[in-house]
């Protein structure tokens, strides 16, 4: 509909679903009279004949009144009295606004408030309007006004999109000028803001981006998708985040680390090869046990306390070559959140963290195709458009590096292999602006083999697919349908006989996700997930004719839970986020159920009975877990958070090993075996300097672990049918401190963060029962990023970790065997420390450009991992020395300087 | 580039490498008050009970003497027989089947009581006696495994080793139980002597145990399998003990369920080496209580224990004809650069007396 102002007929076109703040009501005072009289008029012709009559003008919407005849008799009446007279009867009524206005609207929206932005967006389209014909307006126009709502306000939505990827672009702010409207873009780019009607100011900006700034008149709810391009990159302005530049202290969410790919591939890696999780390990309250280690602990939790999610789907492995590389091709992820403790209501099922991994869609425009070869491992990525709507990415990596393996003067090293493959491939179609439908896959596969002592076969098979709607402009739906396979075998050629173990796990996963967002600022997340588990847990076979000699059954399990959670901006400097998960889990026959003697220690040799079940529900338990946080503004670049969150776990993984193995088993919970649970606590002083360029922060944490179990000593983990006899119940406790600061751009950048930490438990049967450390208890850590970029084409990266050395059992005394076997005698458990760890990597990079007109780019990276070839103790053990003496020695998995050269094409 | 990448590839190969190496570790207060009670009953001809009781090691290697009050073996019946005392840290008494006094049998258990002259008092569980079933057959096979070249080259080489497997019953005789099994391991084996002087050479039956760093053990309840067959149970390296004839034997001992528990977390403990993926070591749970001082720990285990002994005889031939350790070649022929050589009853447990079961 087009909006014109008719200056003689005085009639305005104008969308109706509002409603006017200037408040009307039955006794609008009207002084001009006048006599009229007309019958079977149209409303144009007697708004004509009232205007030029008197000094009103009428508005009215012509579409409501098609068709619709009118008869006035004013005789020396008011004009209130001869529209009373007029309307009467009809389903109109009239509104006035300022001094000569006059709006003929539906009866229904008399009640309504209609703000001073919406008379002045009239007027100023009355003013826009010439004749009948608008005047051309050389910004963008969103909405239409047939829409505008009486509130003065619009949504306005879109998408923002890197112009050379296709990709939607993550954190980027969107501010609208002289407003205290703003908004950063979500996972997608997408972003959505509550701003006032009329002429704006829209600016976009986005580190190493060049910055948008555009007119926009908003009429009523709309979009805007708008494309960002990179700009050459100057001396002051170096890309180290993608994220919003004042999000850590604007979001309401605490204890969130967010890293986008590139971040990751500017730290130095160990043998060229670029690491999510080793990225993460120089994040606050983020440390491991070593490393070669598999996983991370986050804030004293423990390796399986993680929840790791390729968009939607579960991944129960990360490491590929048993914990050295991970399994994420940071070629085609988008970025990794790491939720520490206070987790969003729509993730769960693990106490301590979420690590959520977005991977990205292919390139929707042209075709490309880029190439990386490392000393270990090369990788291959193409991606482009298939259709005009559906586009495809796929990555492909695989290791050769056992050459490097003969080099290194260790025979057992030498009589080692050690190789991984991945395969990631995803196809997204875009059934319009509002919907999308992507299929993604993903296959990985290891194969290690240490001197022929033991041997590690594990992969995962997993596909996915997600459907995204946007029902409106304000209400988004995204359905999740995965599934997933690990399968992992331990081959063990020194026990008499070689044996082989295996266990498998798969699941079936569907989560909807309902984002609704009435209004810029609240935020509604809600939706349910459920997971049905099928593990194979155990079993035993000979390696020679693998003739089969124990296997457990199969344990099933299925884990439900509805959630929401709500964003509520309570004031310009307070917003608070809370949220609730429930959530249940229920064990699945068949299952035999042992019944132990309640009076005595749970031991094979205490039970007194059995319980059979064919089928249906074995046990069940219900998780009530509510969250929030809330933010305090303290200034524009500073604030104040604090968060809680009660957080249950229905499946564990079962090692007592230093760090888990490719086959530690996921552990269902059952009868015997509950879920583990936790009260997690934060709280953050967050602070941004510089025009946002520096990140500070300070935060504090506290986490009590109302449930865990750890291991006795000598623990039978391997296929065991009655697990349960060998764990403890207890309980844990984790408390800290986390510095951090970051500059995040200029020639120099870089971040550095100091972590003080504390991680015990109190587990019945352990240490006198009395708290000890856990494995991963490491008081003290640092780390201190440093990069320098004076251009575009060089990049050098110097990265330094310190941590305490973390707990272990040493051996403390011994005696001789009548066979003259000298037995060790261990110290209580991890009641010693090994030695502190110290790193110091670094990396150059070399060749990258921007010059759009090429059709290639080419770089090459030179690290150097553990430059200084720091000795590293892994574990502590012990040895025998000549006459038997006794001498303690440590391991240090990499003991030496690592280099490494990459080489990466990427053909444009 | 080409010279860069040359650079890069000489610092790799000169750097990369993992290791191991030596470090301090303090030992805990109080360690070295520490007890190991070391016991063992073993129903035979005659009935031999043995212990060893000393102080534990501190971590520097160094141990101190304890001094013993009284040592007393009792069984179920009530009867008691104390052990006498010796100079030394080690009991030994043998005990006539025929004893009325002291009754043995298989199934009755047993305990043993220390009094140290401090005045600690410390008593083990009561511990079974179970019968072990006859071992049917060991076998012999040669395999291949991979070791260090203990060379300046170094790197691997492939080296062929004496594997020797049991197949026995799995059940504890007299019953229908699955038993818990523990071997021990000693050889004897045939050497000649080539005196220097140019006296007539001897040849003598050395007998040692060569189980010193192994624990096996084997708990057939967990396969549940009624007989346990070729389940290999020793690996030996190949050389001179083999180049005259040689007898591997296999003490077979069954275990309660609690013996076997403690030997197989003795196996874990000695066993432990450098690796990522060690399982955490644990204290040994002695079944040693004092009863005066829950909290004084002691370590070592008492059993009681019957044995079946196998032998397989290793001849030369099948093992590739090793040679001979003497004699050993010096630059002066009088010298004696291997006592063995010289005089092969210079050894331990060495006789001129061909065991009775020699071929």
């Amino acid at each position: 509909m087009k909006l014109i102002k008719r200056t003689t007929y005085l009639v305005f076109f104008f969308a109706i679903n509002v409603a006017i703040s200037y408040s009307q009501d039955a006794d609008l005072q009207i002084d001009t009279t006048f006599t009229l009289t007309l019958s079977d008029k149209s409303i144009a012709e007697i708004a004509d004949n009232i205007e030029q009559l008197t000094d009103k003008q009428i508005f009215f919407k012509s579409d409501d009144h098609q068709g619709l005849k009118y008869s006035m008799e004013a005789n020396n009446i008011g004009l209130n009295e001869a529209l009373d007279q007029m309307l009467a009867g009809t389903k109109f009524s009239y509104l006035e606004y300022g001094d000569n206005s006059i709006v003929i609207v539906p009866t229904y929206l008399v009640s309504e408030n209609f703000s001073a932005s919406y008379f002045q967006l009239l007027e100023e389209i009355s003013e826009d309007s010439d004749g009948g014909n608008v005047k051309r307006y050389d910004g963008i126009t969103v909405g239409n006004v047939d829409n505008l709502k009486p509130s003065g306000t619009a949504n306005v939505s879109g998408v923002v999109i890197d112009g050379q990827t296709g990709e939607g672009i993550i954190g980027a702010t969107i501010q609208w000028l002289n407003t205290s409207s703003t908004g950063v873009t979500d996972v997608d780019g997408s972003f959505i803001t509550t701003v006032e009607v009329g002429e704006q100011i829209l600016q976009i900006q986005y580190i190493g981006y060049q910055t948008i700034t555009k007119k926009v008149k908003i009429l009523s709810d709309g979009k805007v998708d708008l494309t960002m391009e990179k700009e050459a990159v100057s001396l002051e302005e170096i890309v180290i985040s993608e994220r919003s530049a004042s999000e850590r202290v604007e979001s309401t969410q605490i204890s969130v680390e967010r890293i986008s790919a590139k971040e990751i591939k500017k730290l130095p890696s160990f043998l060229g090869e670029p690491d999510v999780i080793q990225s993460l390990l120089i994040q606050p309250g983020v440390s491991n046990v070593g490393e070669g280690s598999i996983g991370f602990n986050v804030r004293g939790g423990d390796v399986d306390q993680n929840l790791i999610i390729q968009d939607e789907a579960l991944i129960f492995n990360t490491s590929h070559a048993l914990g050295f590389f991970s399994t994420f091709n940071t070629d085609l992820i988008k970025g990794v959140d790491l939720y520490k403790g206070i987790i969003p209501a729509q993730y769960g099922g693990r106490l301590a963290s979420v690590m959520d991994v977005e991977m990205r869609d292919g390139n929707p425009d042209e075709y490309k195709l880029s190439a990386g070869i490392g000393m270990v491992s090369g990788k291959l990525t193409f991606e482009g458009p298939i259709t005009e709507k559906t586009s495809f990415i796929t990555g492909l990596r695989a290791s050769y590096g056992n050459w490097i393996l003969g080099l290194i003067d260790v025979p057992e090293v030498q009589n080692s292999n050690a190789s991984f493959n991945d395969f990631n491939g995803r196809i997204t179609h875009r059934f319009s602006d509002k919907s999308s439908l992507i299929l993604a896959g993903y296959l990985a596969n290891d194969d290690f083999n240490f001197n022929n002592e033991f041997g590690f076969d594990y992969s995962t098979k997993l596909g996915q697919l997600i459907y995204k709607n946007a029902f409106s402009n304000n209400i988004l739906s995204e359905t999740t349908f995965s599934y997933s396979t690990y399968e992992s075998t331990q081959s063990d050629f020194e026990i008499i006989p070689a044996t082989n173990f295996q266990n498998d796990i798969e699941y079936f996963k569907f989560k909807e996700l309902i984002t609704i967002n009435p209004s810029g600022k609240f935020r509604i997340n809600t939706g349910f997930s459920s997971i049905l588990y099928n593990s194979e847990p155990g079993r035993r076979e000979l390696i020679d004719d693998e003739v089969l000699l124990d296997e457990l059954d199969t344990e099933r399990g299925l884990e439900s839970a509805v959630f929401a959670d709500l964003k509520i901006p309570v004031s310009d400097k307070i917003s608070v986020s809370a949220g609730l998960r429930v959530s249940a889990y229920q064990q699945l026959g068949p299952a035999e159920v042992l019944t132990y003697d309640p009076e005595l220690p749970r031991r094979i040799e205490n039970v007194i009975g059995s319980e059979s079940f064919d089928g249906g529900v074995v046990a069940s338990y219900f998780g009530i877990e509510p969250r929030a946080s809330v933010r305090f503004g303290i200034t524009d670049n500073s604030s104040i958070k604090a968060g809680y969150s009660r957080t249950t776990q229905y499946i564990n993984q079962i090692f007592n090993t230093d760090s888990p193995t490719p086959t530690s088993q996921w552990q269902l919970s059952t009868t015997h075996i509950e879920p583990t649970r936790s009260h997690n606590l934060s709280m953050g002083y967050f602070m941004n300097l510089a025009d946002n360029n520096y990140e500070t922060s300070l935060s504090i944490f506290g986490r009590r672990i109302d449930k865990l179990f750890d291991y006795r000593d000598f623990a039978d983990l391997l296929v065991n049918d009655h697990l349960e006899t060998e764990l403890l119940d207890g309980e844990g406790r984790a408390y800290g401190v986390e510095l951090s600061i970051k500059k995040k751009t200029g020639v120099i950048n870089g971040s550095f963060s100091y972590t003080f930490s504390r991680s015990q438990r109190l587990v019945e049967g352990i240490n006198r029962n009395d708290w000890y450390s856990s494995n991963f208890d490491k008081p003290h850590e640092g780390s201190l990023v440093l990069n320098y970029q004076p251009n575009q084409r060089n990049n050098v990266s110097l990265n330094f970790t310190y941590a305490q050395g973390r707990p272990t059992t040493p051996p403390v005394a011994g005696f001789v065997t009548p066979e003259n076997v000298f037995v060790p005698i261990f110290a209580e458990r991890n009641q010693e420390r090994i030695p502190d760890f110290q790193r110091l990597d670094i990396s150059y990079t070399f060749g990258e450009g921007y010059k759009k007109d090429r059709k290639f780019r080419l770089s090459w990276t030179l690290s150097v991992y553990n430059i200084l070839g720091r000795e590293n103790a892994f574990s502590v053990f012990f040895s025998r020395g000549a006459f038997n003496v006794p001498r303690a020695q440590q391991l240090s998995v990499l003991g030496n300087a690592f280099p490494a050269l990459t080489f990466q094409i990427e053909l444009l | 580039m080409m010279r860069l990448i040359k650079v890069f590839i000489i610092i790799f190969l000169t750097g990369a490498s993992s290791c191991i190496s030596d470090i301090d570790l303090q030992a805990p207060p109080d360690v070295d008050n520490l007890l190991a009670i070391q016991a063992q009953l073993t129903k035979g001809t005659p009935h031999v009970f043995f212990a060893s009781i000393g102080k534990v090691f501190d971590f520097g290697g160094r141990s101190a003497p304890i001094r013993v009050r009284r040592v007393t073996l009792a069984n179920e019946l009530g009867q008691e027989l104390v052990i006498p005392n010796t100079d030394t840290e080690e009991y030994r008494l043998e005990i006539s089947p025929d004893s009325d006094e002291f009754v043995i049998e298989d199934f009755m258990t047993f305990n043993l009581v220390v009094e140290t002259s401090d005045g600690r008092v410390y008593t083990s569980t009561f511990e079974q006696l179970l019968p072990v079933s006859q071992v049917d057959e060991l076998t012999i096979d040669i395999v291949t495994e991979f070791e260090e070249q203990e060379t300046i080259i170094g790197g691997l080489v492939e080296v062929e080793k004496i594997q020797f497997s049991v197949t026995t019953p799995a059940t504890v005789p007299n019953t229908n139980d699955l038993g818990r099994f523990r071997w021990t391991f000693e050889e004897v084996f045939q050497q000649t002597d080539t005196p220097p002087d140019g006296s007539e050479s001897k040849t003598c039956y050395v007998t040692q145990g060569i189980g010193a760093t192994v624990e096996t053990t084997f708990d057939p309840t967990i396969s549940g399998v009624s007989t346990i067959e070729n389940l290999p149970i020793f690996v030996n390296n190949i050389f001179f003990n083999y180049a005259e004839g040689n007898y591997f034997i296999a003490l077979q001992q069954s275990l309660t369920p609690t013996a076997f528990t403690y030997f197989n977390s003795v196996s874990e403990v000695i066993s432990r080496e450098a690796s990522i993926f060690n399982s955490p070591a644990g204290r040994l749970q002695s079944n040693f209580t004092n009863l005066d001082d829950p909290d004084d720990e002691v370590f070592g285990y008492f059993f009681a224990t019957s044995i079946d002994t196998a032998r397989i005889f290793v001849s030369p031939e099948t093992v590739g004809s090793p040679g001979r350790l003497c004699p050993v070649m010096s630059m002066r022929p009088t010298d004696c650069p291997s006592a063995a050589c010289c005089d092969c009853l210079d050894q331990e447990r060495s006789t001129l007396e061909r065991p009775r079961w020699w071929l």
